[in-house]
């Protein structure tokens, strides 16, 4: 187990990089100046001079060839300095850690609500298997993979916000309110729309799973046994349907990073989203290069406790992990 | 494993509502006062913007969203419009015969947000903080004038000296939107671009600070104190949506009372619309289509001419902007420009002579490229119909789209593989602004600006008398028209709505609004 965990983390340090390079490059070769932000005519009617650019570039961490830009950003993340972000001069690290508790309590209730919502859903239409259930299931996890979160966000505010007025339409809180009681109301509906697509998803992968264990000669011999149609979807084979869904969430650990863009916009939700899409549009390559290093390590960090689980899920697994590290 | 499992879930649903619960007093700054307790049975105005400012220091927001949101909150020294000039920190500004010497004058009744009285030696420390051009453009345009530096000199507590190296007859507006910064909340330190005083109650307007939450909202409540007349309405607020089609459910709900109207279709909603007001000003700007003087296509510029008469203004403006979202541009100045010439006619289209003119130039038949900012609206639908127009010549437009960033690095470069652009520039107040700035070479050096043309900007610039400065400009903008320097498509209008119960919106039309929130009030 040692020398897995060893050998997982050496690849996780291998992808970090490789990932902050590419990262690093899309930045520095995508067109606009981040200088623009500062020096545009809609700023000023001065026009800056060469001199004064290159002044200002300077103390931006500007200048410099892309190999001497890529090592100063790197040498510095590595001591724990993420920068200034070029927009606001304040240090990338501490507005990102002020918006990440947002953005992983989004996502965190989301991904909580599918697992527990796409279980029960996912195993009876395993277990029923063609029949009027199976069907009714699948039909409504097929229409929540192809709903736009745009749009099913903004149909959601109309129906429950505009129409009934019984949730706020967009914002973490009421002006003026500090409770906890607040943040949950205006959660709820940005919570619905990001878990409709996972639930969804994991349904059709326990549907898939559960139709497979069904087939298991352990499940037929409890079948022949009489024990019980629930008792035999509890007992035998939720566990074995487990396996897929830990390495689907291990995966989705990256998303309770980046995967609410769209939706913290549509909900104006104080997250990462919103704050990687203003950086983007600015070009604020110290704040895009903060979330994407982030985000990457959160998903490594979710694969290998994939893994780990995986081990305690099924101790075959486990052994047979031990018996290939030696 | 059952146990460990359901143990695992309850773990995660503590953390994600420990997490918000805990995120939720993020980055508050200003006065521990919550908005709740100062809103207590008060009048409050919500406005939506997409993003909080990025600095309470107006000189490092670069936003134009940002402006708007510290209007409120930081005063202008004065402001000068087409009819009038009005003060707000200064009580006088005189300009010296010779129109180098500008001597402001403050009122002397003016104190910053935390109490302290505002000086000569705040206006002295925010002209030195613009001097550090590490702090950004901000307004460098007060510190420097052509390829000189200003001078400024303390004369007493509550008068300076600005001295410029050359004539500008814009300094004086320039001058009048400095927004000043408290030295004493900087410790005097001209590096400001990360203090942290930046995020603090140092504002000078009507409202201070109550609380900040970056990507959220801000909250400004009326400051006793104000030199000026007492704001009538309790509370401003900044609240982030960020989505437009949230922002209209939110006005609708009643959650917020202001709302910018971004399309004909919802303007005409919105007039309809029984509790709400729509309030339409010109925008102060000017959208144009320019053609690119480093592209061979244009050698022979009665091509250019072609194009300009075989569009038709109107149907690109009924077409693009609707009835309510932008009129007819007739020079390159907008109506909103002092100076402004009412009385010209734009150009008119005469596609018989655009057609001659077509085959004559060797333009027919070709096919040409087009780049518009995917980030500024009607561009879009601009571009299309003036693809649609030039067919009738026999030209085909490619139309292609850039976003913003990667737009000027087009369009104000020598590249010469695109014939056309779409472009639009602020156009308020002195025309020596911005509006020189886009011809004179500074920004846009691909318009083939005419010696003629180029010296006329100059004299504009070096003449103080008005009315002198009124045939100047009324002759630039004729020049401009005769030599088909750019085709002045439209100006914009400024649309928002509000609830029909607030007065005082178009007291003044100055744009991102509101000039004077001191004169806003619930009926």
């Amino acid at each position: 187990m040692k020398n897995f965990i060893i050998k997982r983390v050496a690849q996780m340090a291998l992808v970090f990089v490789i990932v902050s390079i590419f990262s690093f490059l899309i930045i520095y070769f995508s067109p606009g100046d981040p200088l623009y932000l500062y020096t545009s005519p809609a700023v000023s009617s001065y026009k800056m001079t060469d001199e004064q650019l290159d002044d200002m570039r300077e103390s931006l961490g500007l200048n410099g060839n892309i190999v001497q830009r890529y090592a100063n950003w790197a040498g510095k993340m590595l001591q724990g300095d993420w920068g200034l972000s070029i927009s606001n001069h304040q240090p990338v690290k501490g507005q990102i850690l002020d918006k990440l508790p947002n953005t992983i309590g989004l996502m965190g209730a989301s991904l909580i609500l599918s697992i527990l919502v796409a279980i029960p859903l996912g195993l009876l239409a395993g277990y029923y298997k063609n029949s009027w259930i199976d069907n009714v299931i699948s039909g409504i996890s097929y229409l929540g993979i192809s709903l736009p979160a745009f749009w099913f966000g903004i149909m959601l505010i109309i129906v429950f916000s505009l129409n009934l007025g019984w949730l706020p339409s967009s914002g973490m809180r009421s002006i003026g309110v500090t409770s906890t009681a607040d943040v949950i109301r205006h959660g709820i509906l940005p919570v619905i729309v990001l878990s409709v697509n996972n639930t969804a998803v994991f349904v059709r992968y326990i549907r898939s799973n559960t139709i497979e264990q069904k087939e298991e000669e352990y499940v037929m011999t409890a079948v022949s046994k009489g024990v019980g149609q629930m008792q035999v979807l509890k007992g035998h084979v939720l566990k074995n349907c487990l396996l897929p869904i830990i390495t689907m969430v291990g995966m989705n650990f990256g998303t309770l990073i980046t995967g609410s863009f769209i939706v913290e916009s549509v909900f104006g939700w104080p997250g990462l989203g919103t704050l990687c899409m203003s950086a983007i549009n600015s070009r604020d390559y110290t704040m895009i290069m903060g979330i994407t290093m982030l985000a990457c390590t959160v998903l490594l960090i979710g694969n290998f406790l994939a893994d780990i689980l995986y081990g305690f899920a099924d101790p075959r697994i486990k052994q047979g992990k031990e018996k290939q590290n030696g | 494993m059952k146990k460990k499992l359901i143990s695992m879930f309850l773990c995660l649903a503590m953390v994600a509502v420990t997490a918000v619960g805990c995120g939720s007093d993020s980055k508050e700054t200003g006065s521990a006062e919550t908005a709740e307790e100062s809103t207590e049975g008060g009048s409050s105005l919500i406005m939506p913007v997409s993003a909080t400012v990025t600095s309470l220091n107006g000189i490092l927001e670069t936003m134009a969203e940002g402006t708007f949101q510290l209007s409120p909150f930081c005063d202008e020294l004065y402001y000068v419009d087409t009819e009038e000039t009005r003060y707000y920190l200064a009580e006088s500004c005189e300009v010296s015969e010779d129109g180098l010497e500008y001597t402001l004058k403050l009122k002397d009744n003016l104190k910053w947000h935390d109490g302290e009285q505002i000086t000569a030696d705040d206006v002295i420390f925010t002209f030195e903080c613009n001097k550090n051009t590490d702090n950004g453009a901000g307004f460098t345009n007060v510190v420097f004038v052509g390829d000189g530096e200003v001078t400024a000199e303390k004369i007493d507590d509550l008068t300076v000296k600005f001295t410029i190296p050359e004539p500008s007859a814009s300094y004086f507006e320039l001058l009048g939107k400095l927004l000043l910064i408290p030295e004493h909340a900087f410790d005097g330190n001209t590096d400001i671009v990360s203090a942290e005083a930046n995020l603090t109650d140092i504002g000078s307007g009507p409202y201070k600070l109550v609380e900040f939450k970056d990507g959220e909202s801000l909250v400004l409540e009326k400051f006793e104190d104000y030199y000026g007349d007492e704001p009538q309405i309790d509370q401003i607020v900044f609240k982030v949506i960020s989505d437009p089609s949230a922002q209209e459910v939110a006005f609708k709900n009643g959650e917020i009372n202001y709302l910018i109207v971004s399309s004909d279709a919802s303007a005409t909603e919105m007039e309809e619309t029984e509790g709400v007001e729509l309030h339409k000003l010109a925008e102060g700007r000017v959208k144009y289509l320019a053609w690119n003087k480093f592209c061979s296509t244009w050698d022979n510029r009665d091509a250019v001419k072609a194009v300009f008469l075989a569009l038709n203004q109107e149907e690109i403006v009924k077409g693009a902007y609707g009835d309510v979202m932008g009129v007819p541009a007739n020079t390159i100045f907008s109506s909103q420009n002092l100076f402004h010439d009412d009385d010209m006619k734009g150009y008119e289209q005469d596609l018989e002579t655009a057609k001659e003119l077509a085959e004559s130039s060797g333009l027919a038949g070709k096919t040409i490229k087009l780049h518009y900012n995917t980030d500024r609206s009607y561009m879009e639908a601009t571009a299309l119909l003036i693809q649609e127009q030039l067919k009738a010549i026999d030209v085909t437009v490619e139309v292609e789209g850039i976003d913003a960033n990667g737009f000027f690095d087009v369009v104000f470069t020598d590249q010469d593989d695109y014939e056309l652009y779409l472009n639009e520039y602020g156009a308020a107040g002195d025309p020596d602004n911005v509006v020189a700035g886009m011809f004179d070479g500074t920004w846009g050096i691909n318009v083939d600006t005419s010696e003629e043309i180029l010296d006329l900007f100059k004299q504009g610039r070096e003449t103080a008398d008005m009315e002198e400065r009124q045939e100047i400009y009324t002759e630039l903008q004729q020049k401009a028209q005769e030599q088909y320097l750019v085709y002045p498509i439209a100006y914009p209008s400024y649309c928002f709505a509000t609830s029909d119960n607030l007065e005082g919106a178009e007291t003044y039309t100055t744009t991102p609004v509101f000039e004077d929130y001191t004169k806003l009030s619930f009926k």
